[in-house]
């Protein structure tokens, strides 16, 4: 069941209109800029979210779908692990297109840097980034998990959808002036404490080591979903869960602990990483 | 053996009491759940599909009780339903559609799935626009694909809430000979507010007002409705303009203008007793009975 479910949102995703309206766009765009380091991230990072737009138009189908699909062997569980799996899956196949465009057309024989967390600095080939791959595919993990959580909310998903791409497409005129959580100059940032969560500070850290990244996304990503799970569960929806209470707490747990050990990770990085040396 | 068996059930939202102790126990076959706009017909579909759970009371529904996750989940299994909105993904073909639906009931065999969509689109006659976008139907064509997608696994009980709102009558026509031929074989619950859709397929019938007024067998309304004389008709040489009668329809000519009613005729008129009462009558007098 988790298989129907991921291939039927895949499906949905590759008839989806906007998303092959708005990948030819941006590849545009963002080669006509150049496809200089931090294009080429913006590339991978715009376009992977534009999925979070596409997501968000699923939920609202099968916010109509329910009570046909309720009438199946359905379960949460399958459905929201199905989803997440295919979103997952897409977002991988968008940065392989991504790559394609940019293993032809980008860098020019640039080469960016990346800072390790032992503070070393590690060259990266722009035109085969891995590094901007991992940071972008596990960037995305969260919101796809708290867009799940507010699924059967459509405008609500839609806002926090637009928002986040919106605020990846200011990127492209703000660079690193990061307007939610300040750069690395002195000031007021209010919104600083937003720094522990990847998806909103993929800029500031842009050059920085992937590896700290993985932990607290799967962590985060981890909690929206057991969180939605058991909150389902909590408030005992009509909808089958089919996952015992036991597991549940176990994904939790689990996830705050991966959400902890990322912490200590990333703030082990943050010590070192000084944009200004990486390059 | 009933296949439906509700007891004491209510549902409330908040302080609004949507449906309030009903009682009933019927046989399979096709039976008929009528009841105006509010009654609680989709409330009650909604419990019997286990989408909500009754405020209060016990439900079973072929021979599952729906307050058992196991029975529901089991129950599920042999169900299919048509909801009073069918949606569906807009870029999907019908064969998509109704393909991946059989999945999700568990239909796993490739071969044997593929045999069943194809035998279920063409039974609702949509097999020339099997490969069409679902977007691309009309509404008739949308209603006949939910009845696909809800027969793909040969359901026991199938469950259809007002399939025929907002249809032409030709398509009316084709879904009632539809539905008329899934009785035979499963137990088929129809809801529905227009009357003459039971009176063309069902054999039993549940009415409904938020609480049971009726439920049994058609024929054994149409008698106590004879029996108590509900239906009057009446000739008067003036149009009669009294907001209080329930007029079931009206006529005239040069002896008068002629009405059929529902209930006490007025004092001193000219009523006689309507010799032959139909459904739509019974229904009335019910629904007036409920308001008295």
């Amino acid at each position: 069941m988790i298989r129907t479910f991921c291939l039927g949102s895949l499906r949905n995703i590759s008839r989806n209109r906007f998303l092959w309206v708005m990948l030819p766009l941006l590849i545009v765009f963002n080669t006509f800029l150049g496809l200089n380091g931090e294009v080429t991230y913006t590339l991978f990072t715009q376009s992977c979210a534009c999925l979070a737009i596409v997501f968000v138009h699923e939920s609202k189908r099968d916010l109509q779908l329910r009570e046909t699909v309720w009438s199946t062997r359905y379960n949460l569980f399958s459905y929201s692990l199905g989803r997440l799996l295919a979103y997952s899956i897409a977002t991988l196949i968008v940065i392989v297109l991504c790559e394609i465009v940019v293993l032809f057309f980008g860098g020019k024989g640039e080469i960016a840097a990346i800072l390790h967390h032992n503070g070393a600095r590690i060259p990266m080939s722009l035109r085969f980034p891995w590094q901007l791959w991992v940071k972008t595919f596990f960037s995305m993990l969260p919101i796809f998990a708290l867009l799940l959580y507010f699924r059967n909310y459509y405008w609500l998903g839609l806002l926090i959808a637009i928002s986040y791409w919106l605020y990846v497409f200011a990127f492209v005129i703000l660079l690193r002036q990061n307007i939610l959580i300040g750069t690395i100059t002195p000031g007021f940032y209010p919104l600083r404490w937003l720094a522990i969560i990847p998806s909103t500070n993929v800029f500031l850290y842009a050059w920085a080591d992937p590896i700290p990244w993985i932990l607290p996304s799967l962590g985060l990503a981890g909690l929206g979903w057991f969180g939605y799970l058991a909150k389902c569960m909590w408030v005992k929806t009509a909808e089958p869960l089919r996952i015992q209470p036991a597991w549940i707490g176990l994904g939790l747990v689990l996830s705050c602990l991966s959400l902890y050990l990322g912490y200590q990770q990333f703030v082990a990085m943050l010590h070192v990483y000084n944009p200004a040396t990486v390059f | 053996m009933s296949l439906i068996q509700l007891e004491n059930i209510s549902k409330h939202y908040g302080k609004y009491q949507a449906l309030d102790q009903l009682n009933v126990q019927l046989e399979g076959g096709m039976i008929g759940l009528l009841g105006p706009n509010g009654a609680g017909k989709t409330t009650l579909i909604r419990v019997l599909t286990g989408f909500l759970q009754p405020s209060q009371g016990r439900a079973s529904l072929a021979g599952c009780d729906l307050a058992q996750p196991e029975q529901l989940a089991q129950l599920r299994q042999q169900l299919g339903y048509v909801p009073q909105h069918p949606a569906f993904y807009p870029t999907w073909t019908c064969s998509e559609f109704v393909d991946y639906i059989a999945q999700l009931k568990g239909m796993h065999a490739t071969a044997e799935r593929k045999a069943a969509v194809e035998r279920s689109i063409q039974y609702v006659g949509l097999s020339d626009h099997a490969n069409k976008a679902t977007r691309q139907l009309s509404g008739g064509m949308q209603r006949r694909l939910g009845i696909a997608q809800a027969i793909v696994n040969d359901p026991k009980v199938l469950i259809v809430d007002e399939p025929t709102a907002g249809l032409d009558p030709e398509e009316r026509l084709r879904f009632r000979h539809l539905l008329a031929g899934l009785g035979n074989q499963r137990l088929v619950i129809f809801s529905t507010h227009i009357v003459e859709d039971i009176v063309q397929t069902c054999r039993q019938v549940i009415m409904l007002k938020k609480t049971i007024l009726y439920a049994g067998g058609l024929n054994e309304l149409l008698e106590q409705a004879r029996a108590a004389q509900v239906s009057w008709d009446l000739t008067s040489p003036t149009p009669i303009y009294d907001q209080q009668l329930v007029i079931v329809s009206s006529s005239n000519d040069e002896q008068g203008y002629h009405y059929r009613i529902v209930g006490q005729p007025p004092a001193g008129s000219n009523a006689k007793p309507a010799s032959n009462v139909g459904l739509e009558e019974a229904y009335l007098w019910m629904m007036q009975q409920a308001s008295a």
